[in-house]
């Protein structure tokens, strides 16, 4: 479980989040949806311990974040939403670089896993610079996953995929979804996320307007409509 | 580290031009120069100025045998002459023989017998040094030799003296070579009591410029740290290693010590290569790797500093060229460092001259 209380993250003057506050428990799958520059990402870096939150706090099975970071980091798969790869290497090159580089003892079955999954046989002895934008998300999610991480953080994971290697994708996370596994996917794609995610979390603003089941979502809609809230998040809502 | 050293493999090979410049380039480069500085060096006469102040049979072999030398002409002139000759650079050194030269070499007496007088150009002249030297301390040795015999046998005669001097100069075969203290003399020396000219100025310049290739090479390796920064790569590796210190220990390490092997590499062999000409700077490479190993500490701090690539790259090659340039100028020119101690070549160069 992680719970986030009273999050702020600022640079400089500009506010990036406000006042943000959730708890996550083990096993849910939420998607994050917002407007862009809304502080989706920023709200995923901070729990993945890559930023710093300017004020508030953060718990990790009940201890402060700064307590447990190295446990934390461990159990936390954080897939960018650039692809995050050493463009020179081979797929495998790469897949058995992330593996010695691990913290903890990354297992062959593991690799297996993640190689089947998203069918990376096929392309093993490419580089990672010759391949197409849709293999190299896959690959940029395989290897964030390799160490299976009790959490997971994906930021746009289907961005610029194709249906087919989309569908994989979904196809994967579900799996680990229900082997109860936590994710958390910050995603524009509707098909992604009334496939994947029981929760959805919405950011307007740095503020965090939204943090439900799915259900309530229409409930939600009509009050941010009464609300006067911005064109492009009902827009976002109305295409689901 | 495997993973680590397989991944600066990569970098080195990350395209063909990459690691022709790195690994070929330097290499290419000595071997190309390797020959015409050899051939440079065979074909080259060395017109040596010789002053005696007496004719005596100890000063005739000295120069016949130093004249032996295929490289090595010998020109008898005056003390007067002497200077006027290395001054003008009509010839590279001059060696002034003091009075009774062969009777305080016989009495085994050596030290301040030779006055070497040099100008800034010279440059082939510590290697006829050294065949001078060689020659004396042997005329020296075998000297002291018969003087013993002749003391503890309670002879006096010139006969027995003779024989055991011969005997001693049997053990001078093949030639030996020895050291002995001379008085270096050169005008500009004179004047500021500096001796840095000793180190030939094309040797210091190359060894100079290796010190300046690999500062850039290890500058380009560290530009990588940018890229993958800006790939987020680094948050993802922070991530999956829990913390990014062993990955910078590991790759600074790596990068570093490929490096500082390079330029050893490269020292090494100009250095070997010179030998053969009299100049051995092979004791000088362990001191100059600490001095590399400086810079490439300095090189990091700087990635630290400067948050974009280009200007990271601009200030390294600004200040390296800044350091190779203004310190060999104060190396030549023999003028006090100053404020030029700032750069790291003026530190190797001081460390040269020594």
């Amino acid at each position: 479980m992680i719970e986030i209380e009273q999050v702020d993250y600022s640079i400089k003057k500009e506010v990036i989040l406000k006042d943000v506050s959730a708890t996550i428990q083990q096993g849910e799958s939420i998607g994050v949806i917002g407007p862009n520059g809304a502080g989706k990402s920023t709200f995923l870096k901070i729990i993945a311990s890559i930023v710093k939150p300017s004020s508030g706090k953060i718990y990790y099975q009940v201890n402060a974040y700064e307590e447990k970071i190295k446990e934390l980091r461990k159990n936390i798969g954080y897939i960018p939403q650039d692809i995050a790869l050493f463009e020179d290497l081979t797929v495998y090159e790469q897949i058995t670089f992330w593996q010695k580089a691990a913290r903890q003892k990354v297992s062959r079955n593991n690799v297996s896993q993640v190689v089947e999954a998203l069918h990376l046989n096929e392309v093993k002895d490419q580089k990672i610079k010759a391949l197409s934008g849709g293999w190299k998300r896959k690959i940029n999610v395989g290897i964030g996953l390799l160490h299976q991480p009790e959490f997971i953080l994906l930021d746009e994971p289907t961005a610029g995929v194709d249906l087919a290697a989309k569908d994989d994708l979904i196809q994967w996370l579900k799996l680990l979804h229900n082997e109860r596994k936590t994710l958390l996917i910050i995603s524009h794609d509707w098909d992604v996320l009334n496939r994947l995610c029981d929760k959805l979390m919405i950011f307007q603003q740095g503020r965090l307007l939204f943090f439900d089941e799915v259900s309530r979502l229409n409930e939600f809609e009509q009050q941010a409509i009464r609300n006067g809230s911005s064109e492009e998040l009902r827009k976002i809502l109305r295409l689901r | 580290m495997g993973t680590y050293l397989f991944l600066l493999n990569k970098l080195i090979h990350q395209n063909k031009w990459r690691f022709f410049f790195i690994i070929c380039f330097p290499f290419f480069l000595w071997f190309i120069v390797l020959p015409f500085v050899t051939d440079t060096l065979d074909e080259s006469d060395i017109p040596i100025g010789w002053v005696t102040k007496e004719d005596s049979e100890t000063l005739t072999t000295i120069a016949e045998r130093i004249q032996e030398h295929p490289r090595i002409t010998i020109i008898q002139m005056t003390e007067e002459e002497a200077y006027r000759g290395v001054k003008r650079k009509d010839i590279e050194a001059a060696f002034i023989l003091s009075d009774n030269f062969q009777e305080q070499i016989k009495a085994g007496k050596v030290d301040e017998l030779i006055t070497w007088i040099r100008s800034e150009e010279s440059f082939f002249d510590s290697f006829v040094k050294e065949k001078v030297a060689s020659e004396v301390m042997r005329f020296a040795l075998s000297s002291k030799a018969a003087n013993d015999v002749m003391m503890y046998k309670g002879l006096t005669d010139k006969q027995h003296w003779q024989t055991a001097y011969q005997h001693a100069e049997q053990y001078w075969e093949p030639e030996p070579l020895f050291q002995m203290k001379f008085t270096p003399y050169s005008s500009e020396e004179a004047a500021s009591g500096n001796e840095s000219s000793v180190l030939p100025k094309g040797y210091a310049a190359l060894f100079g410029f290796w010190m300046w290739y690999a500062w850039m090479i290890f500058a380009v390796l560290l530009l990588s740290l940018y890229k993958w920064k800006k790939q987020g790569i680094l948050a993802r590796l922070r991530i999956h290693h829990g913390s990014l210190v062993p990955f910078y220990t590991r790759f600074y390490f790596l990068t570093g010590g490929f490096v500082l092997f390079l330029f050893l590499a490269l020292s090494y062999l100009s250095s070997r290569s010179l030998e053969a000409y009299g100049y051995s700077y092979t004791d000088l490479l362990f001191p100059s790797v600490i001095i590399l190993a400086l810079i490439l500490i300095l090189t990091i701090s700087i990635t630290y500093i400067v948050r974009k690539p280009s200007v990271f790259l601009l200030i390294c090659m600004l200040f390296s060229m800044m350091s190779l340039f203004f310190s060999f100028l104060t190396f030549v020119s023999n003028e006090p460092n100053t404020w030029r101690i700032i750069f790291p070549h003026t530190w190797l160069y001081q460390l040269m001259s020594q």
